[in-house]
């Protein structure tokens, strides 16, 4: 019995542990005045527009309406990616746009550094490129969700972008900052910069949404932009 | 019927809870000279230990403390007493929204004698969730630093914000003989105003405690290990 509580005691622990992991670095003003470049990472964005609901009304018929719920999900980011690439709009090329002005703007000298990710892997690296003096810090980003998401059936769908964002000395790769930034967020953010949406881009129903691509991209630009300048505020 | 009855309800009950969750007190957003002090008062300082198991929390109320502008306007404001400086340290300053009311702060650091160190302007906080949050770094270079006053940004008081809050609740139910979970997503919108008023948390950590706090983890583990084993 008491094996029973050990084995139970030491999951808890490795899972508290997993939560516990750090999610949020604050930047130290003294080394932020020693970062004068930037070497911007080729940063992991998906270029699939999602649409979907945090709470899907499927959700509540066990695992077959779960499935149900995911195809239905599925199905609308397909369909809302293929008009928003008819429209030439492209995630990742319009995100590093934003970012880079954002940084520039904050006075960075911004400098693009091309690294191989993963094939659809939307996570930090494991590796920084070695320094080469050009740049005094590397920053790492990759989004989890860019697209319209809504809480719920009853709610409308908003524009939404969720970043993580590592800034890391080039020379001994020490994690310098480290933050996750919410453009309308889900509940209270988990710890993370929460940006509200803007007013004028809410679709009540996923018809609207599609039936006026032009406008909805227009409103994922607007929170790109937030997601960006919050970036270059963090970082100034 | 009985189901949605039921849902219906317990939906109703919910956006009730919500609504009174929303409730605080009203912002203040204007404070007059008169009452106030005329400078800081560093008397009474409330103390922020580092690695407190507790964070410092202050209220700011109305007659709570005030100073006085030349325009005969007044800031609210309060004074904490920094850690005597031993290892480098972060203090980490939340400011929560209490209903439609926000305290908007700035800091400043000063020496024993009041003298004015170091400045955090307010746009250095940032919103995350439900408050407005900074870490402020302290090293060998601010050991001088002994006070931090705290007061309100007078140049946001008075601005509103829009806010959008989501969440979802779970209502297990039973339809004949299968049990399932009714999930509802839910979305409110709201404003807060920046304010004079409001509570404000400071929690102060060291910068290099990962071997101590491993250390007390694994004693505290070894201790738990040894009850249950027992």
């Amino acid at each position: 019995m008491p094996l029973v509580r050990l084995l139970a005691l030491l999951t808890l622990a490795s899972l508290l542990g997993a939560c516990a992991a750090p999610k949020y670095r604050p930047y130290d003003p003294a080394a932020r005045t020693k970062v004068m470049s930037i070497g911007l990472l080729t940063p992991a964005v998906s270029d699939t527009v999602a649409v979907r609901m945090e709470v899907h009304p499927g959700q509540s018929f066990g695992v077959v309406g779960m499935l149900i719920a995911e195809g239905d999900m599925e199905g609308k980011t397909g369909q809302f990616t293929r008009a928003a690439k008819g429209k030439g709009f492209v995630c990742s090329k319009t995100f590093l746009a934003q970012l880079d002005a954002g940084l520039r703007d904050g006075g960075y000298d911004v400098k693009s550094v091309e690294v191989t990710r993963p094939y659809h892997e939307y996570a930090f690296l494991d590796q920084y490129p070695k320094a080469d003096g050009s740049v005094d810090a590397y920053l790492d980003l990759y989004t989890d969700v860019i697209g319209y998401i809504a809480a719920g059936g009853g709610t409308p769908y908003r524009p939404t972008v969720y970043l993580n964002v590592r800034l890391v000395r080039a020379t001994d790769h020490k994690v310098l900052y480290q933050d996750r930034i919410t453009y309308n967020a889900f509940g209270d953010g988990n710890g993370a910069i929460t940006l509200t949406a803007a007013k004028g881009y809410e679709y009540w129903d996923f018809n609207a949404l599609v039936a006026d691509p032009a406008r909805a991209l227009e409103g994922l630009q607007i929170a790109m932009r937030a997601t960006g300048d919050e970036l270059a505020r963090q970082l100034r | 019927m009985k189901t949605t009855f039921r849902i219906v309800v317990l939906s109703l009950v919910a956006l009730i809870a919500t609504g009174c969750a929303s409730r605080g007190p009203a912002a203040v957003t204007r404070l007059k000279a008169p009452g106030c002090d005329a400078r800081w008062n560093m008397e009474n300082a409330q103390a922020i230990q580092v690695d407190s198991l507790r964070a410092v929390e202050h209220s700011f109320r109305t007659g709570s403390g005030c100073v006085a502008e030349s325009d005969g306007s007044a800031v609210a404001y309060t004074v904490f007493r920094l850690p005597r400086f031993r290892e480098d340290y972060t203090l980490q300053i939340d400011s929560q929204i209490e209903g439609r009311s926000l305290f908007a702060p700035e800091l400043v650091t000063l020496d024993a004698d009041g003298k004015v160190l170091r400045e955090v302007p307010f746009d250095r906080f940032a919103l995350r969730g439900d408050r407005l949050q900074t870490t402020m770094f302290f090293s060998a270079d601010n050991a001088s630093e002994q006070y931090l006053l705290m007061r309100s940004a007078r140049q946001v008081v008075g601005q509103g914000e829009r806010r959008l809050i989501s969440g979802s609740f779970v209502i297990p139910l039973v339809a004949g003989v299968l049990p399932f979970l009714y999930m509802q997503g839910t979305e409110s919108e709201g404003e807060y105003t920046y304010a004079h008023n409001g509570v404000v948390r400071l929690q102060a950590r060291s910068n290099a405690p990962a071997l101590r706090r491993n250390l007390q983890a694994r004693d505290a583990a070894r201790s738990e290990i040894g009850f249950l084993l027992r």
